[in-house]
């Protein structure tokens, strides 16, 4: 399973509580209201769980995170 | 560091369960006495309802010394969810930009301001049907929906919300003035918390009195410092990460010794003032606790602690639980006073079955609205 569907699957399972609506791969997630502060802690967490990756402070940034391409992209990135 | 966030979260919410529970166990100790104690009630000149016939006997007993030890330890329950608040603001700031964009604040005050709006109306009506507690105008429901007023610990989100508007103006700040900001802030924070000790002391009326009714909790100057501090971690965590690696022996031993010095400064307070008791939570000693506790806890980033996972779980959680949780200390605390009242005696047993009602029922409600048809409300009811 590619990133950003395993992305996309957590992102509606646990911060948009099982929401079937549309989350597009390029939606800003933090205008969307779906990422907050303790969002982007569980995101991160999650990414460094389930992808075996460690993410370094100063990646923990809005190019990095916005959406879930982004996201998709820096967890390429860094397998 | 982003999961010791999340840990430090999670210590946070569960740090604030255990702060708002011994201050009922206080209640139970100091002004409810009389319920359970009949010596008490006999030294009472009037025990017609509402009974204002409060005993101080147990200040400096082991039940006094078990629930200020708590207290005084978990007092980095507001900063950290301040700074993390604050953190959050650097990261949608972007760090090369700095500029926080009007959509993302707008969809953090609305994500805040609708659960805060639901769960205030919602304790409204249950003050109303189970307390008996009605407030005399339609204005002063709308002055309390305004500053936080439905229950205690709810100013914290008109405040969490000034944060966020004034964040425009304190992230170029936190960017490029970093010093200036925090040494602001905190002068700030020394200014308005200074004014308190005034007051305590009886120094300085009318003008202390005045000014400290400009400055209620909700108001950003008091807790400016701690989001401020969040802002400026998050641009220039390149800076303080191995800062705090090189300091965190200092750090852990300056964390415990203020940890002690917050329990000396307020026995002295107290003896100081008088009384034989006094509400005075935020003293210079405990500030200086919480901001060296946080930053002790971040700079140990190799300490496990045990249940890790559980309580970072508890930490995704922080808002649903903290919206929710004081409500359930109050209903089970009636109901203790009501049909148990000898336990209001016995915190040993009291604390426990207040801590796990107050963490157990908002995870459960969270859970049942997740895991039913209502989950599309979830957003709305618990953030």
């Amino acid at each position: 399973m590619n990133a950003s569907v395993v992305l996309k699957e957590y992102i509606r399972e646990e911060l948009m509580n099982g929401s079937n609506g549309e989350l597009d791969e390029s939606e800003n997630l933090l205008a969307a209201g779906i990422i907050d502060s303790l969002g982007i802690l569980r995101l991160v967490s999650f990414v460094e769980e389930k992808f075996g990756i460690e993410v370094p402070d100063e990646d923990v940034t809005i190019d990095n995170f916005q959406s879930v391409k982004s996201m998709s992209d820096y967890v390429a990135s860094q397998s | 560091m982003t999961r010791r966030f999340l840990l430090l979260m999670g210590l946070g919410i569960l740090g604030l369960i255990l702060n708002h529970s011994a201050t009922f166990g206080y209640q139970a100790t100091f002004d409810l006495a009389w319920h359970y104690r009949p010596e008490v009630a006999a030294s009472c000149e009037d025990l017609t309802p509402p009974v204002n016939c409060p005993n101080y006997d147990q200040v400096h007993s082991p039940t006094y010394w078990g629930l200020t030890l708590v207290r005084r330890f978990i007092a980095y329950g507001v900063p950290v969810f301040l700074m993390v608040s604050g953190y959050f603001i650097a990261f949608a700031a972007g760090r090369k930009d700095a500029r926080i964009k009007w959509p993302i604040l707008k969809a953090r005050v609305v994500g805040l301001l609708i659960p805060y709006l639901v769960w205030s109306i919602i304790i409204f009506i249950g003050q109303a049907l189970f307390y008996h507690r009605i407030y005399p105008s339609v204005w002063e429901y709308g002055r309390r929906l305004l500053f936080g007023g439905a229950t205690g610990s709810y100013y914290y989100i008109p405040l969490l919300i000034q944060m966020y508007l004034l964040s425009p103006i304190l992230v170029p700040l936190a960017k490029n003035h970093w010093k200036w900001l925090l040494v602001g802030s905190a002068i700030l924070m020394l200014f308005v918390e200074t004014l308190r000790y005034f007051q305590l002391f009886d120094v300085g009326q009318p003008i202390v009195s005045n000014l400290i009714s400009l400055t209620p909790l909700w108001f950003f100057p008091r807790r400016l410092f701690w989001f401020a501090l969040g802002i400026v971690f998050g641009f220039h965590i390149g800076d303080f990460k191995p800062f705090l690696l090189r300091h965190k022996t200092k750090l852990v031993v300056g964390t415990v010794v203020f940890y002690l010095l917050s329990l000396v400064e307020f026995e002295v307070l107290l003896a100081l003032s008088g009384q034989p008791w006094i509400d005075f939570y935020s003293t210079y000693t405990t500030n200086i606790y919480a901001g060296l506790f946080m930053l002790a806890f971040l700079s140990l980033d190799k300490l496990k602690l045990p249940l890790t996972p559980q309580i970072m779980d508890i930490g995704a959680k922080a808002f649903g639980i903290y919206l929710v949780h004081e409500q359930v200390l109050e209903l089970v605390g009636t109901l203790m006073f009501r049909f148990t009242p000898w336990i209001l005696g016995y915190q040993i047993l009291y604390q426990p079955i207040m801590i796990f009602f107050a963490l157990g029922v908002p995870l459960a409600l969270m859970r049942l609205v997740s895991h039913s048809p209502m989950k599309k409300l979830y957003k709305y009811s618990f953030g």
